[in-house]
């Protein structure tokens, strides 16, 4: 029997929430009993996503896949990791890094399950030479809405592994996938930091070829205009021998919502100024730094979106594609230092090639993502900025969305007929269903 | 303390995250409860977690001869063996009192079946003088309230048991640590209507446990439930009477 319980869900930004029936099953069959009984449902792993795209509709109910969240093979010839989807990043790093096996794609928080970093087919720093997750999959098992576990891979139904891989959960409950791991030097990572001044300084940064430049990451002060524009932190690094303790436990945590005036543009403008001077260096620095250290720095503060307080705040992340960047970001910046809508964390990567998966966010360009905290005239601003991207010719990345439109959907993404199509094929009945997914038309929203 | 460590109660939630605790320090895991088919399916998952091996074995509470098994089990295990108990179970009150079997299983499976286990067990703790002892009991058993007492009642009793264990096996140098748990976030408790506390995470909690073994003693978990306890075992018996919970 299962059981439903009652609680509230809410993207990491804590901008919507959703007060929805949720169930908690730690083996398949009771992933398969709540399925069946539940007219319209959602899987939901560990929150990380900023907007609504674990958010389940009014009507739906909600699975949270933290408990399915077994190990189930590891081939030490290959590479080859069999996991429950509800494994964590955390778990994996901590279990396989010490051994010399490393996710070859890591996004900014080891707080990820498996499934939910399948279903956004998540990208890290290093995505012009890894890839996106996709890259990595070689099969997924998934629940779909006829109630059988199916198995999807580039031979096996290949139209509905490319639905799956970035398909906001949309094709059904991802219960386990083969990962491939990649070796690993060490548990160590070498990393290059210099101070840029403006945005032509930090390009030349990341069209400059080192040796090695496996990973690639700019902290920017958004905040700065005019000649200051693009003033940053960059950073360069690949993994290197040395054997730190990967230690993933959240650190503290955030222990309260701090009240809405607390993060204000002065508060935020200090802050930036201290980091940017504490890396009070022109010349490239080289340091030897643990795993976490360079992967995840904000995991050392469990639940730091409270510091946002309760009305939450929204990211912003874009690709700008080469073509249009060098116009395009300054263009970006200016609107974004204008609005004085006061952003913390401002990041600049790049990404490669865009993916096999048929909502594929990557293309050539640059990623620029930032966070606004909630205020009257965000959500409009946020629109602004996705009509800017959309008219450049860039993509808003659905893990952190919570503004678009389906019309922005559809011409940021020239793949949606196919992955609609797919859909249509797996789910008529659309039983897999997201607040995202309605607001995208994707889905009917009654 | 690495050996083996036999988990009684292993499809507990909290049992589950202390198993994977130990396999990550290289453990050797004798995994018992009643559906050893569900317990095989962690086995795999403990091994890719660095468990030097797992065994699983059928373990009933009240079953005389499973427990016989279980203990030459342990007489063939790498040495030191150590036990953590997780055993429970936690029927409504109204149905216990209208329902004396269902009281007595209560009983039997968190109290009774703890005590003969560890009874059974002593001869094996007292002659390797090692290992430790882990017996998860409850807050609830501080003190017996209106909402819970006949569970109470059977962790009252596992917590006198386990101080006289400890003394016991103080000459033995075997620890016993008993845990009481506040509100975990288990199966136990998804989905119940609980205090407007902070939810105690599994894996903290086996954190705490396999670190806090060496050395026994009493633990609450998380830390916030010994002030509450201390003041709820220090209310005047007229107003705590009054008290609905
Ligand atoms: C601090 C921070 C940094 C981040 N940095 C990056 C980054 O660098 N790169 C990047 O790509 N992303 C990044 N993200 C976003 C994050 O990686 C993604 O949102 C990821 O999908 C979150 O995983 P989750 O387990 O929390 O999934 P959730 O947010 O809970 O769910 C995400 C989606 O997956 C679906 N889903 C979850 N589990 C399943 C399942 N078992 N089967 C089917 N569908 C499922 C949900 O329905 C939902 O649509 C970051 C997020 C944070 C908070
Ligand atoms: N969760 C909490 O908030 C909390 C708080 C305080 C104390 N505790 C105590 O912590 C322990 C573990 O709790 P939990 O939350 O992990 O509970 P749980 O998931 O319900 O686990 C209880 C375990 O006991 C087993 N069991 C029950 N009766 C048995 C019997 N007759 N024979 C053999 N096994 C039996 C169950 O086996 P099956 O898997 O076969 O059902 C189950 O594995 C319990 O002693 C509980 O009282 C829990």
């Amino acid at each position: 029997m299962i059981l439903w319980g009652q609680t509230t869900l809410t993207g990491w930004g804590r901008t919507s929430r959703a007060a929805t029936s949720a169930a908690r099953p730690h083996t398949l069959s009771a992933v398969q009993e709540a399925v069946q009984n539940s007219p319209a449902i959602l899987a939901h792993g560990l929150g990380r996503s900023y907007g609504d795209a674990a958010l389940p509709t009014e009507a739906a109910r909600a699975i949270l896949t933290d408990q399915l969240d077994q190990l189930v093979s590891f081939d030490p010839q290959s590479g080859v990791l069999v996991a429950q989807a509800g494994v964590s990043f955390k778990t994996i790093l901590e279990t396989f890094l010490p051994r010399g096996w490393l996710i070859p794609v890591a996004p900014g928080t080891s707080f990820v399950t498996l499934g939910g970093a399948i279903a956004n087919n998540v990208h890290g720093k290093n995505h012009p030479v890894a890839g996106a997750l996709s890259r990595h999959i070689l099969w997924v098992e998934v629940l779909t809405a006829d109630g059988r576990v199916c198995r999807f891979s580039r031979t096996e139904n290949a139209p509905a592994f490319f639905a799956t891989l970035g398909g906001i959960g949309l094709t059904g409950i991802i219960v386990q996938a083969a990962l491939q791991l990649t070796p690993a030097a060490g548990s160590c990572v070498a990393v290059t930091q210099h101070r840029c001044k403006n945005l032509e300084d930090l390009l030349a940064a990341f069209t400059s070829k080192p040796e090695r430049d496996d990973y690639a990451v700019a902290w920017l002060d958004a905040l700065s205009g005019g000649a200051a524009l693009g003033r940053s932190i960059f950073e360069r690094a690949h993994i290197a021998p040395g054997n730190a303790p990967v230690r993933l436990d959240g650190g503290p945590v955030f222990p309260l919502d701090l009240p809405s005036f607390a993060l204000n543009p002065l508060s935020i403008r200090l802050f930036n100024k201290v980091r940017y001077a504490w890396v009070g260096r022109a010349n490239p620095t080289l340091s030897i730094v643990p795993h976490a250290q360079f992967f995840y720095p904000l995991d050392r503060i469990q639940h730091w979106n409270r510091m946002y307080g309760k009305r939450g705040f929204h990211q912003f992340q874009c690709v700008i594609p080469d073509a249009a960047a060098p116009q395009a970001l300054p263009k970006l910046l200016e609107m974004i230092s204008q609005s004085a809508r006061a952003s913390f964390l401002a990041v600049l990567k790049r990404l490669g090639q865009e993916d096999e998966n048929y909502l594929s966010y990557a293309m050539p360009g640059y990623v620029l993502a930032l966070d606004f905290p909630n205020s009257p005239g965000t959500p409009e601003f946020l629109s602004t900025l996705n009509k800017f991207t959309r008219d450049v010719g860039g993509r808003v990345y659905l893990a952190k969305d919570s503004t678009l439109t389906a019309d922005d959907l559809a011409a940021m993404y020239p793949r949606l007929p196919d992955f609609k199509r797919v859909l249509a094929e797996l789910d008529p009945q659309e039983k897999f269903t997201s607040r995202m997914a309605q607001r995208l038309g994707l889905r009917r929203t009654a | 303390m690495t050996g083996t460590w036999i988990i009684l109660g292993a499809g507990s939630a909290l049992a589950k995250a202390f198993a994977r605790e130990a396999a990550k320090h290289g453990a050797h895991l004798i995994l018992a409860g009643r559906n050893p088919q569900e317990l095989a399916t962690q086995e795999q998952d403990l091994r890719l977690r660095g468990a030097a091996s797992v065994t699983c074995a059928l373990f009933d509470a009240m079953n005389e001869q499973h427990r016989g098994a279980l203990v030459a089990m342990a007489a063939q295990a790498k040495a030191p063996v150590s036990l953590y108990w997780a055993i429970g179970t936690m029927p409504e009150e109204a149905a216990m009192r209208a329902d004396a079997v269902l009281c007595t299983q209560m009983v039997n499976s968190n109290f009774t079946s703890a005590m003969l286990t560890c009874n059974a067990l002593l001869p094996l703790f007292e002659q390797q003088k090692a290992g430790a002892i882990v017996l998860l009991g409850s807050v609830a058993g501080d003190r017996g309230r209106k909402k819970n007492y006949q569970y109470g009642a059977s962790k009252a009793g596992l917590a006198a048991y386990a101080q006289g264990l400890a003394a016991h096996l103080s000459a033995f140098q075997v620890p016993v640590l008993l845990v009481k748990p506040g509100v975990m976030d288990t199966p136990m408790t998804w989905g119940k209507k609980n205090p407007p506390l902070p939810l105690g995470v599994p894996e903290g909690l086996a954190k705490v446990c396999w670190q806090r073994a060496a050395r026994g003693g009493t633990l609450y978990y998380p830390w916030f439930w010994w002030p509450i306890m201390l003041a709820i075992l220090h209310l005047p018996r007229k107003i705590f009477n009054k008290l609905n919970f």
